[in-house]
């Protein structure tokens, strides 16, 4: 049993050292900004399209099953308070998220894996650069720029989403549907809905680059880095959404 | 084997220098001791542990046990960050030349000098020193292209330029020939010769064809013609070559050539054949 959660255990540790590392660096010279810019540019802009369809499209799917489940009530009135609440505490930063996670945790595996495999990585610090403070700092810093604010823009487009719904199948005028979504949302959900992004964003980054840090074993091995990096930033999104959650809804 | 005790003329030294990854060993008990000036020629089969003892001599993997001194100093107790002096005054060939393949050629080549903590010329002198490096190799025609769009044995030219460009006194050529025809990779070489012989480069060479080893033992660069000669009298003694034959990360033999050529050691004498 011991023997079983060795390897786990070493695997944990190499991540926490690798995010250590990553973090310290924030604080260290030299800094490459042009590296930070252009990683906000690939993630950040680069995931605008689908992280907007995607937000659209869950904006409406809520509206619609909503509606049906708040008719019983009599209460389709209130659609646009549900498709708010949902979207800004749980379903924009996890889907966001996810997609993200899909999109650029294998990204970022994928490149660093093949810098790994190519030697490319040896060559960096043969050359006279850290490849943490080159390749990992950077994108966790872009990541965690970006991951919050593509929550807010899936977030706004969700709730547009959500308001075509409620004014062409429902029948609620724009004020009441705005109105009650404005009115739903306190601080706490707010604030949630952004420590969210923004702590997932680590995850994402951190969990690519370590993977792809220690890709071993040519084409094969960057494509198993890859599937690992999609499917632990996924597994970790849900815990750590757990436990946010848990903390707000204490609060 | 050659006393390892460091002098001041002493470029690398190893001492009892093992070397493991779980199972398997890729350094055993490796000594050994190059001075400044001299040529090494490290033959072995694929996994004999060359391109890993190049690694520890570059500080990029550290050793289970033993001392490695590097001009002097002591790496096997260094961090990372202390790590970047030391590298900056050795220049080295990746096994598949390990370009950066989202930059150009030009920002391949200026790399070392952009980033090593020790600065090598001002802002403004980087390109000139890049177009020399390249020029040196004659590709000075590339700049502008990515490591894609090159042959193999310009990929390979282009890592000697980036690796060289600071002018290190120290140079490690991890299988510069590998995967090339026969005729390209006499071209490496020739690049390789004549940059130890024009700027007086202690060369270490890792390879398995004896032939770059013989090439870089009996030939010199002459300016004057442009081209490999075969070193005679004096001038065949200035070129002073090692040769050393590896086997699952152990030296099995070290010594001159024509020691390798009358070795009666199977294995040994594999590698002392053209």
């Amino acid at each position: 049993m011991l023997d079983l959660l060795k390897p786990s255990f070493l695997e944990f540790q190499e991540f926490f050292y690798l995010a250590g590392r990553a973090l310290k660096n924030l604080f260290r010279k030299p800094h490459y900004w042009d590296d930070v810019l252009l990683q906000m540019d690939v993630i950040g802009v680069g995931s605008l399209p689908i992280v907007s369809l995607i937000g659209a499209f869950s904006g409406i799917v809520m509206a619609l099953q909503m509606s049906r489940a708040v008719a019983q009530y009599g209460a389709s009135s209130q659609t646009g308070t549900f498709v708010a609440i949902v979207l800004v505490r749980e379903l924009g930063p996890v889907l966001t998220a996810l997609l993200v996670a899909g999109r650029n945790a294998s990204g970022i595996a994928s490149e660093i894996g093949s810098m790994k495999v190519t030697e490319q990585i040896d060559a960096m610090r043969a050359l006279g650069t850290d490849p943490t403070q080159k390749l990992v700092t950077p994108r966790m810093l872009a990541l965690a720029v970006v991951l919050p604010l593509l929550t807010i823009i899936a977030d706004f487009v969700g709730l547009c989403g959500g308001f075509l719904i409620g004014k062409f199948r429902l029948n609620i005028s724009a004020a009441q549907y705005w109105n009650s979504a404005q009115q739903a949302l306190v601080w706490n959900d707010v604030a949630q809905g952004l420590l969210k992004p923004f702590l997932f964003s680590f995850v994402i980054s951190l969990v690519g680059c370590f993977y792809g840090m220690r890709t071993t074993g040519g084409t094969q091995g960057v494509g198993r880095s890859t599937t690992e990096a999609v499917v632990v930033s996924s597994v970790w999104v849900f815990i750590l959404d757990v436990f946010i959650t848990q903390i707000f809804v204490n609060m | 084997m050659p006393d390892p005790s460091a002098t001041h003329d002493s470029v690398v030294v190893f001492e009892d220098v093992s070397l493991h990854f779980g199972e398997t060993v890729a350094l055993d008990q490796v000594s050994f001791r190059i001075d400044r000036g001299q040529t090494w020629v490290f033959l072995g089969e694929a996994g004999s542990g060359k391109t890993q003892l190049c690694k520890v001599m570059m500080g990029l993997v550290r050793p289970d046990s033993g001392r490695v001194t590097i001009f002097g100093e002591e790496i096997t107790s260094k961090g990372e960050r202390d790590m970047f002096a030391i590298r900056s005054k050795i220049g080295m060939l990746f096994q598949e030349s390990a370009l950066f393949d989202s930059m150009t050629i030009e920002e391949n080549v200026a790399y070392p000098l952009e980033n090593q903590p020790v600065r090598h010329c001002g802002r403004e002198q980087i390109h000139d020193r890049v177009v020399e490096a390249l020029r040196f190799v004659e590709l000075e025609k590339t700049l502008d292209k990515v490591p894609s769009e090159l042959s193999g044995g310009m990929r390979r030219r282009v890592g000697i330029a980036r690796a060289t460009v600071t002018a290190p006194p120290l140079a490690i050529y991890d299988s510069p020939t590998a995967g090339l025809d026969p005729i390209t990779a006499n071209n490496i070489m020739a690049f390789i010769a004549k940059q130890r012989d024009l700027k007086g480069t202690t060369s270490i060479i890792v390879s398995h064809r004896y032939q770059d080893g013989v090439l870089m033992a009996n030939y010199y660069y002459d300016e004057a013609q442009g081209r490999l000669v075969a070193a005679t009298g004096d001038r065949l003694a200035a070129v002073d070559t090692t040769f050393v034959v590896m086997r699952d990360g152990r030296i099995v033999f070290l010594g001159p050539q024509t020691e390798l050529e009358a070795s009666t050691d199977p294995y040994v004498s594999k590698f002392g054949r053209r």
